[in-house]
């Protein structure tokens, strides 16, 4: 039943979407009910003259920045649908939450609150997993939205959205809170579904790229434990992560990143993790680009059967000089992989 | 029906938020009392349907357009109550978010959408489903006729609160707005009942007004119903 449930959730939401993205720049730019009664009845200025709030991101559904008016419609709906089932969805679970829980998703909950209001931008680094190391530019933002679905090895399954908000904190430095939600479909058993954790990120680039020297930054990575460890969805201790990044551009097209961390796990009788990652992006045309990576994790337990491996290829492509859409598809190879993971998403940048 | 800043006075914003505020507490005393976990995603896939649904205005006669409410809609799936909290939080973020409706006259908004059109929809609604005995062609009339009038009797509130406030007069206001929401209730009633009657082919559990218990009042609906969809959960798994 809850896992029919799940299902039912998914396309209800799949539905909301579509008609957010496809039908509303389709919809009559007539006045309303309520606006045409204001015209003929001669009191419309009433409304015209003052306005008490002046910061909706979105006024009229448009994204302002956008002059084609149904892309800039589609986007802002699809924007406001998600949003208002993360806030709906964290209003809910806030309404049935003893009060130390309540707090932590008061937290969540301005977090998206906060995406419904500020429009954001994402790193450009989706389909990526390798981070890179460049930075959002100061003063700016970033929102990457994306939803993944994951197979894994014992054909097990996991869909996430998730939605991720970068800030530029200093010229070379900038802040990222990110978090989904998740839906567990193991192939036996309950399946589950609960916020994923939460994790902030501190970026900061030491070195720029110059001549035949990569930029190198480094990030510190904190996991919140938001995800239910009764539920199976996450550890319920809290992890840190430290990461050097290399970035080098070859000529206009050919970028290469390298990625080398280590993670201290929270959880006990849990080893550290090492993880490594080099992923490749090229510029096939003005708009296209090819994305390609390798990413491993090593827990030095000598044991290699566990370590995860695995590559990615995938796309983006430049919807305008500030939405980018993209798409991946992840492989395993090994047992300790997933399966495979399919992954699609926007960025959207406050500044391209 | 969104009323924007500058067309209601003071003392009607203060005094229609200060109802919907403790509407919206009471129903989430409710709330917390009926929901379970299986409800939380269920309220946040009706809001954001009710959003997306709200963006579609469909054009109807002499250059105006209407759009869905989903203030009954919501309310036979997850209660009146949860559809007053739905309907809050769809018309805050409408508000903040999207410039649809001033931050001023956010309380008649909720008043007319969700106090008017959730409770006073979902009260007619269970009356007339009540006095149909309970058939499926009941359910379905006592639906049209509720969510028809969700929308007639929201926009008359907003007549009302226009003519307290001295923008237009109420014989003036009040056959203007209830006149042009008469026909945009149409549609609300056409796409109420035709997403009702997808969900209950597919998941009549989650129609929580459908199963047909002896409800005396729209809240006992809620608890009532909900044990009825325990019985079908038994039955489905």
């Amino acid at each position: 039943m809850k896992s029919r449930l799940d299902g039912f959730i998914l396309i209800g939401l799949g539905i909301s979407l579509l008609l957010a993205l496809f039908l509303s720049p389709y919809a009559s730019t007539s006045p309303d009910g309520l606006e045409k009664v204001a015209e003929t009845k001669g009191f419309a200025e009433k409304g015209e003259s003052w306005k008490f709030w002046k910061h909706a991101p979105l006024p009229d559904y448009a994204i302002p920045w956008i002059k084609n008016e149904k892309v800039s419609t589609a986007l802002s709906g699809l924007i406001g649908t998600l949003a208002i089932f993360f806030i709906a969805l964290g209003i809910g679970r806030l309404i049935k939450k003893t009060r130390s829980k309540k707090i932590l998703l008061l937290i969540l909950l301005s977090y998206f609150i906060s995406l419904a209001l500020t429009l954001t931008s994402a790193f450009a680094a989706r389909p990526r997993t390798t981070d890179d190391a460049w930075t959002v530019e100061k003063g700016e933002f970033e929102l990457e939205m994306g939803v993944d679905a994951t197979r894994q090895d014992n054909h097990d399954r996991v869909y996430c959205p998730s939605s991720t908000l970068t800030y530029g904190l200093l010229e070379r430095m900038d802040l990222g809170i990110g978090s989904g939600y998740l839906f567990f479909h193991p192939k036996e058993g309950k399946k589950e579904n609960g916020f994923a954790d939460t994790e902030l990120k501190l970026k900061y680039r030491l070195i720029d790229e110059k001549d035949w020297i990569p930029a190198f930054a480094i990030t510190g990575i904190l996991k919140i434990p938001t995800a239910k460890e009764s539920k199976g969805l996450g550890s319920g201790k809290t992890d840190f992560g430290i990461n050097a990044i290399l970035t080098k551009n070859f000529g206009e097209r050919l970028a290469l990143h390298l990625n080398l961390g280590h993670t201290f796990i929270g959880e006990h009788h849990v080893n550290n993790e090492w993880n490594y990652s080099l992923a490749s992006q090229f510029i096939l045309s003005g708009k296209w680009a090819l994305v390609g990576e390798i990413v491993g994790v090593n827990n030095m337990n000598r044991r290699h059967g566990d370590d995860p491996r695995s590559g990615l290829i995938g796309t983006y492509y430049l919807i305008t000089d500030k939405i980018i859409w993209d798409a991946g598809l992840e492989i395993g190879m090994n047992k300790a992989a997933p399966d495979f993971r399919l992954t699609t998403g926007l960025t959207l940048l406050s500044k391209p | 029906m969104h009323i924007p800043d500058g067309f209601l006075s003071h003392g009607i914003n203060a005094a229609t938020f200060i109802i919907s505020a403790g509407a919206c507490a009471y129903g989430v005393k409710r709330v917390n009392r009926n929901f379970g976990e299986r409800e939380v995603p269920l309220m946040g896939v009706t809001a954001a349907f009710i959003f997306a649904a709200q963006m579609l205005n469909f054009p109807i006669a002499g250059g105006t357009s209407g759009h869905f409410l989903g203030a009954v809609f919501s309310s036979v799936l997850l209660g009146p109550w949860a559809s007053l909290i739905i309907m809050t939080i769809v018309l805050i973020v409408q508000c903040l978010g999207f410039a649809d409706g001033g931050l001023t006259a956010i309380g008649s908004n909720i008043f007319n959408m969700g106090i008017v059109g959730s409770l006073g929809g979902y009260s007619i609604f269970f009356i007339l489903y009540t006095l149909f005995q309970k058939s499926r062609k009941g359910f379905f009339i006592a639906l049209a006729i509720s969510s028809w009038l969700s929308i007639v009797m929201g926009a008359s509130a907003a007549a009302i609160e226009l003519a307290i406030s001295g923008t237009s007069p109420l014989k003036v206001a009040l056959p203007a707005m209830a006149g042009i929401h008469a026909i945009i209730g149409i549609g609300e009633a056409t796409i109420t009942a035709t997403a009702v009657s997808l969900i209950l082919k597919t998941r009549p559990d989650l129609v929580t007004s459908y199963v047909p218990p002896t409800l005396p009042s729209p809240s006992r609906g809620e608890g009532e119903g909900g044990g009825g969809k325990e019985v079908l959960h038994e039955k489905s798994s």
